[in-house]
């Protein structure tokens, strides 16, 4: 049907779903983190297939430090919102405007 | 019937799943879909015969960080208004998008069966040439990458670490040591 096209259009696709589910995001600080992983996703995916594709073992290797790094971003990240929502009491985005900016 | 079909099964579920994350209204129904994303990704992957970096994205995504996800989710109060998610907004620019790159051939080499790796030796499988790659021509970045985790790992509990102070505790060296005015006879 799409012969290989798919391989480079389904990572960008879920590129696209992730980069929308941030850009309208109204519920919380936990669905950016979620639409975040879903990015990192997305360039695992295209790493792997496009070693796949090109029969190199390079795009595999990046793609297992891309994943290392996803992991310990959301570590951190997950921990800072615990703290976050120890300090303001809860996580919704409209709440984030101590600055007022 | 031929292969191609499952891979299209593949991507429309990982497709679907990831759209039904982003646009749920509920965080555990986010997180559930974000873990059926991650397993049909990690399927796709299997069967196209990248068996590590497939069971790599299994016990990586699915069995570390979902699971913080769901923590996370259960220890908070994730209060989800939710607000119309602008979907026609979201849709036109997702398809606008979409469609300025599905004209394109991104693969002008030929077809798949054309492409045909003679010189596969049989002893070598993925996690042979990953393992040979890995520790010798990029020891450098692995050296760094597992710093990195160890920072994570650091940081991730410095980040919520409060010393307990009021909690009454016992010094036993102090309660079971015997005072020193009895045993040398000073005053």
């Amino acid at each position: 049907m799409l012969g290989l096209n798919f391989m480079f259009l389904l990572p960008l696709c879920l590129f696209f779903v992730g980069f929308g589910g941030i850009l309208f995001n109204r519920r919380s600080i936990i669905a950016i983190i979620i639409c975040i992983e879903l990015l990192l996703l997305a360039v695992n995916l295209q790493l792997s297939f496009s070693s796949f594709i090109f029969d190199d073992i390079i795009g595999y290797i990046f793609s297992l430090f891309v994943l290392s790094i996803a992991a310990a971003e959301s570590a951190i990240g997950l921990s800072i919102l615990v703290g976050y929502y120890k300090v303001r009491g809860n996580i919704s985005v409209d709440s984030i405007n101590l600055i007022k900016g | 019937m031929k292969l191609e079909f499952i891979w299209f099964f593949f991507t429309f579920f990982i497709v679907l799943f990831s759209f039904l994350s982003v646009t749920s209204g509920n965080a555990v129904f986010s997180v559930l879909f974000l873990v059926l994303s991650f397993l049909s990704s990690a399927l796709f992957l299997i069967s196209l015969g990248i068996d590590f970096i497939g069971l790599m994205l299994m016990v990586v995504y699915v069995g570390a960080i979902s699971v913080l996800f769901l923590f996370v989710v259960m220890m908070l109060n994730v209060h989800e208004e939710f607000k119309d998610f602008p979907l026609f907004t979201f849709l036109c620019i997702f398809f606008l998008l979409f469609l300025t790159f599905l004209n394109v051939n991104f693969c002008p080499l030929g077809d798949f069966f054309s492409y045909i790796n003679w010189f596969h030796l049989d002893k070598l499988d993925t996690l042979n040439c990953l393992g040979y790659v890995l520790f010798s021509d990029h020891i450098n970045n692995f050296i760094e990458i597992s710093i990195v985790l160890m920072i994570a790992m650091v940081g991730a509990i410095s980040l919520n670490f409060t010393s307990e102070k009021g909690m009454r505790d016992q010094e036993f060296l102090f309660q079971s040591s015997r005072s020193t005015e009895i045993i040398l006879f000073i005053k």
